[in-house]
């Protein structure tokens, strides 16, 4: 039996607001195919923009010349998508924010996507490059109930 | 891409903030403003309708946390209606049903405005 080949579609998109969009429903196009139901491809959407748009606003600081890569990989199992930006600083994990200190103004009322992200997707990972630079990687399975789970490295 | 627009109607007393577009991060000018407009500050109930709205990102939940932080600052309450479901989870997931009651369709929201039924 020959072995499935996991199909890989790349995009380069501008650090621009707006662009997240492109990955959001090509990420979107893509989970429908494989068969996830419509409400988990709204939760991959969700958490692909806020991955995409962590690298446009914080790592690229909106330089739109300067562009993130988003590789979608669907295998027979999970969808990953690799959001690779090539800025510096790190990225928090994502605790749940306090709602009640924002609407007082005792903190920022920003700070809502990495705790949408790992709140909507099976694995997170965070792979910080030494020369500068990071990979966010979700992970959406098909199999059973949802967990999650979120990793961090180096390399 | 798909800019934010927006239109204010009134029932009665109640203005209904119609959105439109993607609620994102140039969202907040015209929505706060919006709230902060000589027609709609003597309404003390503000209807957001989010049947227009296809897109809210991280920004736009900023945008609608500062919108609760004006409305109790103005003793206002705050509705909304017509959210997907997806949405109406994302707003569970952070908080925001604490601060906003959200209704199914628009007449339900006006309806649970009624004298008695306020929150």
């Amino acid at each position: 039996m020959p072995r499935f080949e996991p199909r890989v579609v790349q995009l380069s998109l501008p650090s621009e607001f707006g662009y997240e969009k492109v990955a959001m429903l090509s990420a979107g196009a893509i989970a429908e195919n494989m068969g996830f139901s419509p409400a988990r491809v709204q939760d991959l959407q969700t958490a692909v923009s806020e991955a995409c748009l962590n690298a446009i606003e914080h790592a690229h600081r909106l330089r739109a010349g300067v562009k993130l890569v988003v590789t979608l990989r669907a295998g027979v199992e999970e969808l990953q998508v690799n959001v690779v930006d090539r800025g510096g600083g790190s990225i928090p994990r994502g605790r749940r924010p306090h709602i009640l200190e924002k609407v007082e103004g005792h903190e920022d009322s920003r700070g809502w996507g990495m705790f949408l992200i790992e709140s909507l997707v099976d694995q997170v990972r965070v792979t910080t490059r030494r020369g500068g630079g990071k990979t966010l990687r979700l992970v959406l399975r098909l199999d059973g109930p949802r967990r999650s789970v979120y990793e961090q490295d180096s390399v | 891409m798909n800019q934010h627009r927006l239109r204010v109607r009134h029932s009665g007393a109640i203005a209904i903030i119609d959105l439109e577009g993607d609620l994102s991060h140039d969202s907040e000018g015209p929505l706060l403003g919006a709230l902060r407009d000589p027609h709609v500050l003597p309404s003390s109930v503000v209807v957001l309708n989010f049947a227009g709205v296809g897109y809210i990102n991280s920004a736009g939940i900023s945008l609608l946390v500062s919108l609760v932080a004006e409305v109790i600052h103005t003793e206002r309450t705050l509705l909304a209606c017509c959210l997907s479901p997806h949405y109406r989870k994302i707003f569970q997931m952070v908080g925001l049903t604490e601060y906003i009651q959200v209704f199914e369709t628009e007449l339900d929201a006006l309806r649970g405005t009624e004298p008695g039924k306020a929150r």
